[in-house]
């Protein structure tokens, strides 16, 4: 499978120079990449302190186009450290975003270049992090899956004689299943019974913006290939502030993704 | 068209590089008087012994308080914020700074050490005895002898079984735990499970879930099963003094469950609540206990268990170098 993929990679990048101008009425693309991302976040039931810090980022999506519309998910995953400037601890973090939705193109007149979508999408968010010096305390966590509204616009242009598209995708999620650690801070109470998040899940709260403000944001530049396959520059932003009981946290990645596109 | 694009793309970065006003400052690190507060809160809405131990968290913060000004130097906020966390008399507080940890050790250092290890490595040991792992044992004859000297030194399933498979025959094990100041929280289920002849309520513990002095979750039952090759039901001596602390204390409590076994020296130092932690705006980092843990008859270990049999080591048999503890216990198993 890995010489599978590093041979089909390459087989995209010797044709780079060659580009595909017609429109297809539909398309499936499955979506690989790696990239960096800046992740902030002060999450008061783990400090009063802000921590930020570079990780590394990986996605695999798939997108499937068609001519009123397109599905699109995304699944972002970040592994990395932050640390606090003022107090100089790091913690560990994993951060995962799985982004999925409908989007319906609005004015159907394929000549135009601009192309404007409105639909729904469900997305799911979970970051955990560790701060070693907590030591029975030192597992924080947020976990989110929401139903929300999402809306994006795309333009195709061409640059330095080629053809280029940019799309913005927008997505607000307005109901929300929510999880944070509990009032202790506690992992498992008592500690070391592992109940099979028995007592995480008791804590699990669903509400709208009372307990998640939430903007998702996508920037992609898409350079098309010839076979049908294409390079993508992710741009990726995720900020929300939640105050979901007992703790609030406010959070926000960044993430730059090199992507490839591979038509199937 | 180009022009569009242009500012299409700057609108979504302006747009998306804006978190910087969306995150407020640290607060101050260098703001005495806002540390002391904030380490006073995180006790007065975290710690879970207030009512236990009848202390007024107020009246302590109307005492230290007014010692913090706006210029008190490092040192001596770190001073008078540890003279405050003693009050609360509590092994499992601390104030870990990057200089020092404070901490309260009146819970042993006000009794008798009960201990001497030299006369166990001279008297009793001379050299026979095996290291499986963390847990120290030797044949004393018709009984088997184990000493576990801190529950922070891991313990795997199968040399707790090794060990009571050596001693299977004898007449009883003597498991001295004197100075074992604790641990990990798990261990002493493990250990304990090689005791238990049937699924048996070990403690229950509740857990601070809100900031009021008395807001706790309700309670949660912990159980200890039987688990390894075979339980050993014969008659069990546990050894105690007052440096038995956190994880041993919990296991002396699961312990004192079973038929089988008797507690023989002083009272544990105690040690009910399991710590959490939090971070100061200046790094400074406090533990404090954040749960009451009660025996299976309501019994609060954060003070200690008292032992079965209360024995000291008496000055006299120290200098003969001889054990009195552990000479009671061997007395009475014969």
């Amino acid at each position: 499978m890995r010489y599978f993929l590093i041979g089909y990679c390459l087989l995209g990048l010797v044709q780079i120079q060659a580009q595909e101008d017609t429109v297809q009425a539909s398309t499936f693309h499955l979506k690989f990449g790696a990239g960096v991302g800046l992740q902030t976040y002060r999450d008061d039931a783990m400090s009063p302190l802000l921590y930020d810090g570079v990780e590394i980022g990986a996605m695999l999506g798939a997108e499937w186009r068609r001519p009123k519309g397109f599905y699109r998910v995304d699944g972002l995953f970040w592994l990395g450290e932050t640390d606090s400037e003022q107090s100089g601890a790091y913690t560990d973090n994993y951060t995962f975003a799985v982004n999925g939705g409908y989007l319906r193109l609005l004015h159907p007149t394929r000549e135009s270049r601009w192309h404007c979508y409105v639909g729904g999408a469900l997305t799911t968010w979970g970051s955990f992090r560790e701060h070693i010096s907590l030591v029975n305390s030192d597992y924080f966590y947020d976990f989110f899956a929401s139903v929300g509204a999402t809306g994006a616009v795309e333009y195709d242009f061409r640059l330095f004689k080629r053809s280029w598209q940019v799309g913005w995708q927008f997505i607000v999620p307005v109901l929300t299943y929510g999880l944070r650690p509990n009032y202790s801070g506690l992992e498992e109470a008592p500690p070391d019974e592992f109940d099979g998040f028995k007592s995480e899940l008791k804590d699990a709260q669903i509400g709208s913006f009372n307990i998640l403000m939430n903007v998702k944001s996508r920037l992609e530049l898409i350079y098309p290939l010839k076979n049908g396959n294409r390079f993508g520059l992710l741009y990726y932003w995720d900020f929300y502030q939640s105050n979901l009981e007992p703790h609030s946290v406010k959070q926000s990645m960044q993430s730059v993704q090199l992507n490839l596109h591979f038509k199937l | 068209m180009m022009k569009d694009f242009i500012i299409l793309l700057l609108i979504i970065f302006t747009f998306s590089a804006c978190e910087a006003v969306l995150f407020e400052d640290d607060p101050a690190e260098d703001n005495p008087i806002a540390n002391f507060d904030a380490l006073w809160k995180e006790l007065d809405e975290g710690y879970s012994f207030f009512e236990y131990k009848n202390i007024d968290w107020d009246s302590v913060y109307n005492v230290y308080r007014p010692k913090v000004k706006e210029n008190t130097k490092v040192i001596e906020l770190y001073d008078i914020m540890s003279d405050m966390l003693y009050t609360l008399r509590d092994g499992h507080v601390n104030l870990q700074a990057g200089f020092n940890r404070s901490r309260n050790w009146q819970w042993f250092l006000d009794y008798p050490p009960n201990f001497d290890e030299e006369i166990l490595l001279r008297n009793y040991w001379k050299d026979e005895q095996w290291y499986t792992g963390a847990l120290i044992n030797m044949d004393m004859g018709e009984v088997g002898y184990i000493r576990y000297p801190s529950f922070s030194s891991r313990i795997s399933g199968s040399e707790i079984d090794f060990v009571l498979a050596r001693f299977e025959k004898k007449k009883g094990i003597i498991l001295d735990l004197r100075d074992n100041g604790g641990g990990f929280s798990d261990i002493p289920i493990l250990l304990a499970s090689r005791f238990a002849a049937q699924k048996t309520l070990a403690y229950t513990v509740v857990v601070k879930n809100g900031p009021a002095h008395n807001d706790f979750s309700d309670p949660i039952n912990v159980f200890v099963e039987p688990e390894g090759r075979y339980q050993f039901k014969k008659p069990v001596i546990i050894l105690t003094n007052r440096m038995c602390y956190s994880a041993t204390n919990f296991f002396v409590a699961i312990m004192q469950n079973f038929p089988q076994v008797k507690v023989i020296g002083d009272w544990t130092g105690g040690g009910g609540g399991t710590p959490a932690s939090g971070e100061l705006a200046n790094g400074w980092i406090v533990r404090y206990s954040s749960t009451q843990t009660l025996t299976p008859d309501g019994f609060n270990i954060e003070g200690g268990i008292p032992p079965d049999i209360k024995v000291d080591l008496t000055e006299a048999d120290r200098t003969k170098g001889k054990d009195t503890i552990l000479e009671r216990a061997l007395a009475e198993l014969k």
